[in-house]
């Protein structure tokens, strides 16, 4: 028996603190002394560090126990059978807070812009909770509710700038793809309930074992379809290739730090959840979806980089560059195959992922700001005029590309590495021609960066800039951090 | 205490850049100059403490763990090949940054990316570790893009993306064969390890696998390709002349004198002793391909009409001498080729310089601009004549000795690679010759070149120092020698022989020693 599950609503408390955040936040509109989105920002802020917290307490207090141990709760009920607790979704609620925070603080650039009020901020805190839902749910339903809670605060947040043409014509190809996504996920469900009639991923996975076993009478084709249609749902939301249409369209539409928001939370949740039904319900049917997923890893990559090649809009460059990322951390689900601690080595590419995600979002933030445009020559000349933050930026995209000894190479190299020793040589030897491809395009930024002359320079320097700064800053602390101590996030305690 | 001197040479770069940050451009170039001297000073005391003699592994050891899971350690040590290299990118960090001095245009910025070049490329010699060395490795790629890139000439930002494309593509093959021999390892021995000499110990399979290669052989590759990019061999040399021609002085000078040399250091380091029969197996492949280096290489040279696309296709013909050597298989040729990997790294360094001096006055460096500066510039000439002497191998001076062995190395492996080889001489004589009488013989045809003026102490100071040691090289080359020779006879015998399946063949020396066998 887990000693922490004793305490009343502990275990759900990181969610929790984000749903009283966001409640809070829509009742300060009521309130005149609220009405300063500064006082607001600091609110939400307050309950993304209390989010943070709380999964850290709980990753302290949680025993020492196998990885996949989930924790028995008894005040919560029947609530138990819905949500599952254990190492791999703490660290996930950590790192979803932790990124919902950045985004947070980025948010305050938005504020200048007339049709942005303060609900973005607790539409921020609802999409949070829903991904951690998402990551911490023991129940296809929950599945559905995070997946829903999730998507569509997000639908609003990237069409926010109501009268900006890419915004609402982004959030319109968002919505309308992610509902079809939400539809094939009910499907799936459903299908899955009708072949082994239970929604409880556990039971599931017992009756899955059960039916693909030796002496099962194996699995049938509606069984596969259920799965493969909750695997197209989860692809859509994180970008897979060929779901990822829309990506590209709502990164350059929403405002940059809903981008960056999206590009490092959202993929923390979808992946948490792509590995958690792969793992967790159908790891018997491993031969069945392995070749499909490591196929798709490696085409994703090829998409992404290929298309960024030609990309001279920073937001839509780097969404490909987020769809080619895409592809490495789903060949980073396949390894979790062989072994469940990978989900570790998936953890550690999220996070540098995620950081310089956020810290090129941050800068692009800023630039988008300053000049009302996210062209790619904007950058030209910044090198000598901007040199810290150009630093910064040029920091983030070796990391991107994944140059040593940049925290990105680690990452690469980890996954790459647990590939090769999963046996898919081949997958990684093509990952590894992608990345290749992929250098170009990252050393375009750095090209313009240090190598063009200025047309215009592009002055950064500027108080209202101040808490953007912050987030770069910790951001480049991070991925700092973790490339001197790459073995940091191992999930083994 | 002996383990922190390789943390330091490492580190001292590092703490200059820390120093160059919040100095002005024009203190930063001073900064800069005193730590490449006091590294010059750390290389000289480590010159006095190498046990050349004496020792055969690794010395100086330092070692951290850095990743426990996969066995990564932050290691470093040096032995007798590295040690000439780390002690020639020492000397040639002063040189480089006095070549530069009249960089005006964001010097604090070129210093800055002078020191983390050297502090990678030292990095690079003296990483133990596989890991560690691939992460210094592309370390380097970092700040020598941006020398090309932002202080180059006209074509800089292509010269420099092709530079880096092209390195890195290596680089991902080599990261491959790294994970192979990774996995290996624990397949074998049961346990992870970054450690290089541990990899020495695997067994790879010489089964075919792949379009009829065997595993040992496609880890060669892997590892040669990215090595054989760098150095560079013949068909994947064509970065060089771009990136030579469009970076700075001081640019070319790292690249020619410390670079290149990494690639034939990753051969000796990791190519050759992780894959020896692989090795024995392309031999002849290679040694061809460094031989159209060497004959190509030249007559290229021959053929240019800019000094530094000569003296860049020179180093593609020097640089198959060094690959040669490493193919004889022979306790000459290994010699010779590590000896001229120091000597090119010298001689075409300060032709770089020489090329670059005239280039600071003229801003120029075709032939058609210049003729009879000897008389204009008599030092000048004298030291151009100099150094074209060191590099066309003649006797007394460095290149003749380096030279010499890997001839004779040659000779002793395969007569016909010899002759060939002979080719590469003779017309390396012939395009330095050239370089030289177009250059400063002849009448002067150009008016502005007779206001110009000869060589400044800051570049005697520069120059001075590798005159001497090209001087001591050729007369006394027995204080370098000495320092890695019994090394060398450890790694030819250990890393070329131990393989059970390969004593018999090789060691026989009565036989010619580079035929292929299967």
């Amino acid at each position: 028996m887990n000693p922490i599950c004793d305490l009343f609503l502990f275990p759900v408390s990181p969610i929790a603190a984000l749903v009283i955040g966001a409640m809070v936040l829509i009742g300060a509109e009521c309130f005149p002394s609220f009405k300063m989105p500064r006082v607001k920002l600091g609110l939400a802020a307050a309950f993304a560090i209390a989010s943070v917290v709380l999964s850290f307490c709980l990753w302290r207090a949680w025993p020492i126990a196998p990885l996949n141990a989930p924790a028995e709760m008894r005040w919560l009920g029947e609530f138990v059978k819905m949500y599952r607790l254990d190492p791999i979704s703490i660290t996930f609620f950590a790192t979803i807070g932790f990124f919902t925070l950045l985004s947070i603080v980025l948010v305050d650039l938005e504020f200048h812009l007339s049709d942005i009020r303060s609900e973005i901020l607790s539409l921020v805190l609802f999409t949070a909770a829903g991904m951690m839902l998402l990551v911490s749910a023991n129940n296809l339903i929950m599945v559905f509710l995070g997946l829903e809670l999730m998507s569509l605060p997000t639908y609003v947040l990237v069409g926010i700038k109501r009268t900006d043409r890419n915004g609402t014509e982004a959030a319109l190809k968002y919505f309308l793809f992610g509902s079809f996504a939400t539809v094939l996920l009910v499907f799936g469900i459903a299908l899955v309930y009708a072949q082994v009639g239970s929604l409880t991923m556990p039971v599931i996975a017992e009756r899955v074992a059960q039916l693909a076993g030796p002496s099962g009478p194996g699995t049938n084709a509606l069984l596969i379809a259920g799965m493969v249609l909750i695997l197209v749902a989860a692809a859509f939301k994180v970008g897979v290739a060929p779901f990822h249409m829309w990506v590209p369209d709502a990164y350059q539409g929403a405002p940059s730090s809903i981008t960056g928001f999206m590009g490092s939370a959202i993929k923390v949740a979808g992946f948490g959840l792509a590995a958690r039904i792969l793992w967790v319900m159908f790891l018997p049917l491993v031969n069945q979806w392995i070749e499909i997923l490591g196929t798709l890893a490696v085409l994703t990559m090829f998409v992404g980089n290929l298309a960024a090649l030609v990309q001279d809009n920073l937001k839509r460059l780097f969404a490909y560059s987020s769809i080619s990322h895409a592809g490495f951390l789903l060949l980073g689900v396949c390894t979790m195959a062989s072994s469940p601690q990978n989900a570790s080595v998936l953890l550690y590419y999220l996070v540098v992922y995620g950081l310089m995600f956020v810290g090129l979002f941050a800068i692009v933030a800023m630039i988008e700001r300053q000049t009302k445009s996210t062209d790619i020559y904007m950058l030209s000349g910044m090198g000598f005029s901007q040199p810290l933050t150009s630093l910064a930026l040029a920091f983030f995209a070796l990391s991107a590309a994944g140059i040593p000894p940049t925290a990105g190479f680690f990452a690469k190299y980890f996954i790459f590495f647990e590939a090769v020793q999963a046996g898919r040589m081949t997958w990684v030897v093509l990952a590894l021609l992608s990345s290749l491809i992929g250098v170009y395009y990252y050393l375009r930024v750095l090209v313009y960066l240090y190598m063009k002359d200025a047309k215009e320079t592009v002055n950064l320097a500027s108080p209202q800039y101040r808490l953007a700064y912050l987030c770069v800053a910790a951001c480049l602390v991070g991925l700092v951090y973790f490339s001197v101590i790459p073995s940091a996030l191992s999930l083994t305690k | 205490m002996t383990s922190c001197m390789l943390l330091w040479l490492i580190g001292l770069p590092l703490v200059g850049m820390a120093v160059c940050i919040p100095l002005s451009d024009r203190y930063s170039k001073w900064a800069a100059l005193a730590t490449s001297l006091v590294g010059c000073v750390l290389a000289v005391i480590l010159y006095c403490r190498f046990d050349g003699a004496g020792s055969t592994t690794m010395q100086m050891l330092f070692s951290v763990p850095w990743i426990p899971a996969y066995g990564i350690h932050f290691a470093f040590g040096i032995d007798g090949i590295s040690f000439p290299l780390v002690l020639l990118t020492k000397f040639i960090m002063p040189v480089a940054i006095l070549a530069s001095w009249g960089e005006d245009k964001r010097s604090r910025a070129f210093m800055i990316c002078y020191l983390l070049l050297d502090a990678a490329m030292t990095g690079t010699f003296l990483a133990t570790d596989i890991f560690l060395f691939y992460v210094f490795w592309e370390l380097m790629l970092i700040p020598m893009i941006l020398l090309i890139g932002v202080w180059g000439s006209k074509d800089r930002v292509y010269a420099a993306l092709k530079f880096f494309l092209f390195t890195f593509a290596g680089s991902v093959l080599m990261l491959a064969a790294i994970f192979y021999v990774f996995l290996q390892h624990k397949v074998q021995f049961g346990a992870f390890t970054g450690n290089i000499f541990d990899f020495y110990k695997l067994s790879l399979s010489d089964g075919p696998t792949f379009l009829g290669l065997t595993v040992a052989q496609l880890v060669f590759i892997g590892f040669t390709v990215a090595f054989a990019v760098k150095v560079p061999l013949f068909p994947l040399h064509t970065w060089l002349p771009d990136a030579h021609v469009q970076a700075p002085t001081g640019g070319s000078i790292i690249l020619a004198a410390v670079l290149l040399k990494l690639g034939t250091y990753g051969l000796m380091r990791l190519s050759i002793p992780i894959a020896p029969i692989a090795f024995q197996q392309c031999i002849p492949v290679l040694a061809t391909l460094s031989l159209i280096g060497i004959v190509y290489g030249a007559w290229v040279a021959f053929q240019q009409t800019d000094m530094k696309k000569l003296v860049a296709y020179s180093s593609v013909s020097h640089l198959g001498f060094v690959v040669l050597g490493l193919c004889t298989l022979n306790k000459a040729g290994l010699t010779g080729a590590v000896l001229q990997s120091v000597n090119h790294g010298l001689s075409t360094g300060a032709l770089f310089l020489l090329v670059g001096v005239l280039y600071e006055r003229r801003h120029s460096r075709q032939f058609a601009d210049f003729g009879g500066l000897a008389e204009v510039m008599p030092w000048y000439a004298f030291f151009l004549v100099f150094i074209a002497c060191s590099s066309m191998a003649v006797p007394g001076l460095n290149g003749f000795v380096g030279e010499f062995l890997v001839l004779l190395g040659t000779f002793d492996a395969n007569r016909l690679w010899a002759g060939v080889a002979v080719l590469g001489v003779f017309f390396g004589a012939l395009y330095m010759l050239v370089l030289v009488k177009k250059v400063l013989f002849g009448p002067v045809t150009s008016a502005e070149n007779r206001s110009l003026p000869d060589m400044s102490p800051r570049d005697w100071a520069a120059v001075v120092p590798l005159c001497a040691l090209i001087v001591a090289l050729g007369i006394a080359p027995g204080f370098l020698l000495g320092k890695f020779q019994t090394t060398l006879d450890t790694y030819w015998k250990s890393a070329l022989r131990n393989q059970s399946n390969l004593i018999a063949p090789v060691s026989s020396s009565t036989r010619k020693k580079g035929e292929p066998r299967s």
